[in-house]
């Protein structure tokens, strides 16, 4: 390929671009103008992006075009990289779209951004949410909602939406996310893109904005599962600054998936009963039903697998998360960083009580009363309480289905994307929809979004893929197969 | 611990566990969150339904979102300047936070 105008990396994968910038058959530069046009003409029509700035991109590239010159080890040379702006990054704001963090500027970057710029990526803007993380269908942001791609009328899903819907429309190849319920994968099957939530502690959640820390973690979305396991495998490392971080070398998942023998013969994988119940659209349920067929072609034993007390995880999760969210988001205060009241209040209490009103959005303050509700004196034992006892039995039972099979497999979500206005009003609803989702973050485990069909609407379908702790490999490994044999038949992109 | 399956979330709850929280809120949000909160717990309180008194965690017992390896040598690390650690504040003067009095 030339470095002429003619260069056009419309869908190019991240495995690709980087191999073209290395092996200098493209510019960066060409690269960086093609992302940039192409952002500048469809992020604001998506509300996609809440920081993005061509001088950035530029002095980044000039750095980078040095590195590359140098033959410097560069695994995602050149490949752009949209972050959630709940991540990090020092010389970008780090809003969680929220009005609080309006003009946060962090000290540092987080863990994962250092290993991308390390690996030769280009942080190519920051992108849109739910207020701190807290939503299911990024209608919750500050900045305003997110555009689902495939219909501008609805939600890409949350919370995690804007990331999803920029790699859909492919504003970059590659975007991280964070998932504390869900936020990878709903939005990543609403768009239709590949979305993994690794194992708790697999990637470091230092510069990752709090939520509710014992079921954070940050991952990938990717369009493809080979561009999944190229990002995982760079912010996949052992942290000391995050006491929760695992261990261990870089997995190198590229690698072994390059050698991944055809078939999937002697693979147990288990379909979870309960998250196939009322409530699931028929849409979901047949593409997912043949998605299991493609599988079963493929070698896979198919087994029904039960995992009783997930019907219960909503209730866990929402006690659980709201209560340790009632907790973290206590730093803002008005007076370090964030949001401060212009109010004239006397007193310290009310600089913190006018501050957090006016900085906070509905939903934020929502979470917190419930979580603080949660932990009173008199309510601890028969909320909190009870939901972290569900907590270690939602565990106990995915380990109990995972002495019989080696993958779970279910829908990530009930329906396809909704209209934009059509839940907002009724958060228990819009929490009810979490519940493919929810039991994953309760447990640990690693778990993905891989797109398996469309509605009659021509809106994304996902199934979600379940794992043991630590069994990334597995997963990848099983959806790439699948993404193999299905080949180009699932292939669209959304018209924009 | 109180009989949580006559919990009725009243607007002076409300008020409490927002002065808990540390949030001025309206009367307007004061109606929205009782009605929001009293749904919500409600659906919750199917926990209190279930016979997991008896959940006790084994020793042993050990999950994925349960952290291992906690500990770490004590090391001497470099911490945040003081231009830095007040980079974000709204209000500052030399080195310090600028708050409103706090002892009269």
């Amino acid at each position: 390929m030339t470095t002429t105008a003619a260069f056009h990396p419309y869908q190019l994968s991240a495995s690709e671009i980087s191999k073209l910038v290395r092996s200098g058959e493209v510019k960066l530069s060409d690269l960086a103008e093609f992302y940039l046009d192409r952002t500048r003409s469809i992020a604001p029509r998506l509300n996609s992006h809440i920081y993005f700035d061509a001088n950035s991109v530029e002095s980044q590239i000039s750095v980078l075009g040095e590195r590359v010159k140098a033959g410097e080890d560069l695994p995602m040379a050149g490949v752009p990289v949209l972050v959630k702006d709940n991540i990090c990054t020092r010389d970008m704001p780090t809003t969680c779209a929220s009005r609080m963090l309006k003009n946060f500027r962090p000290t540092y970057d987080a863990f994962v951004v250092e290993r991308l710029r390390k690996a030769g990526a280009i942080i190519f803007g920051k992108t849109n949410l739910d207020e701190f993380a807290m939503g299911s269908s990024n209608e919750n942001s500050s900045f305003g909602p997110v555009y689902n791609p495939w219909d501008l009328t609805r939600v890409p899903g949350g919370s995690s939406g804007g990331s999803a819907a920029a790699v859909a429309a492919d504003l970059a190849p590659v975007a991280l996310g964070s998932d504390t319920g869900g936020s990878i994968r709903q939005p990543a099957a609403f768009c239709g893109v590949y979305g993994l939530k690794p194992t708790y502690g697999a990637v470091s959640r230092y510069g990752l904005i709090s939520y509710a820390s014992s079921l954070d973690q940050i991952g990938t979305f990717a369009r493809s599962v080979i561009d999944t396991a190229m990002v995982y495998d760079v912010i996949a490392s052992h942290d000391p600054r995050d006491s929760t971080s695992r261990r261990g070398s870089s997995p190198e998942l590229i690698n072994s998936l390059a050698h991944l023998k055809s078939g999937l013969k002697g693979l147990r994988i288990g379909i979870v009963t309960e998250l196939f119940g009322s409530g699931l659209d028929e849409s979901v349920n047949s593409s997912i039903r043949d998605a299991v067929r493609v599988f079963q072609s493929m070698g896979a034993e198919i087994h029904d697998v039960s995992v009783p007390s997930l019907r219960h995880s909503v209730s866990s999760y929402y006690l659980i998360a709201t209560a340790e969210a009632s907790a973290n988001l206590a730093r803002y205060d008005g007076i370090r960083f964030g949001h401060r009241t212009t109010e004239q209040v006397n007193q310290l209490k009310e600089v913190y009580k006018y501050s957090r009103q006016e900085g906070f959005g509905r939903e934020v303050k929502q979470r917190i009363m419930l979580g603080t509700f949660a932990l009173s004196s008199g309510y601890y034992d028969a909320y909190y309480g009870k939901a972290t006892q569900m907590r270690r039995q939602i565990a106990r039972d995915f380990n109990l289905a995972f002495e019989r099979v080696d993958v779970l497999l279910s829908p990530v979500a009930p329906t396809t994307a909704f209209k934009i206005g059509e839940k907002i009003d009724d958060p228990l609803t819009m929490y009810l929809g979490d519940i493919c989702t929810l039991g994953v973050n309760l447990a640990g485990l690693p778990a993905m979004s891989v797109p398996c069909g469309y509605d009659h609407q021509n809106l994304p379908i996902g199934m979600q893929l379940i794992g043991r702790p630590l069994s990334e490999k597995e997963l990848l490994t099983t959806a790439l197969a699948y993404e193999n044999e299905v080949g180009s038949s699932l292939k669209r992109q959304p018209a924009l | 611990m109180a009989e949580v399956s006559e919990i009725e979330v009243d607007a002076s709850t409300v008020i409490k566990v927002a002065d808990l929280a540390n949030l001025q809120l309206s009367s307007t949000d004061v109606a929205y969150f009782q009605t929001q909160l009293s749904r919500i717990l409600k659906y919750a309180s199917e926990l209190n339904q279930l016979d997991l008194a008896s959940d006790t965690k084994a020793p042993s017992e050990r999950f994925a979102f349960e952290s291992k390896e906690l500990e770490r040598d004590d090391h001497c690390q470099a911490s945040l300047a003081p231009e830095l650690a007040l980079q974000n504040a709204t209000k500052k003067e030399g080195t310090a936070f600028i708050v409103p009095r706090v002892i009269d």
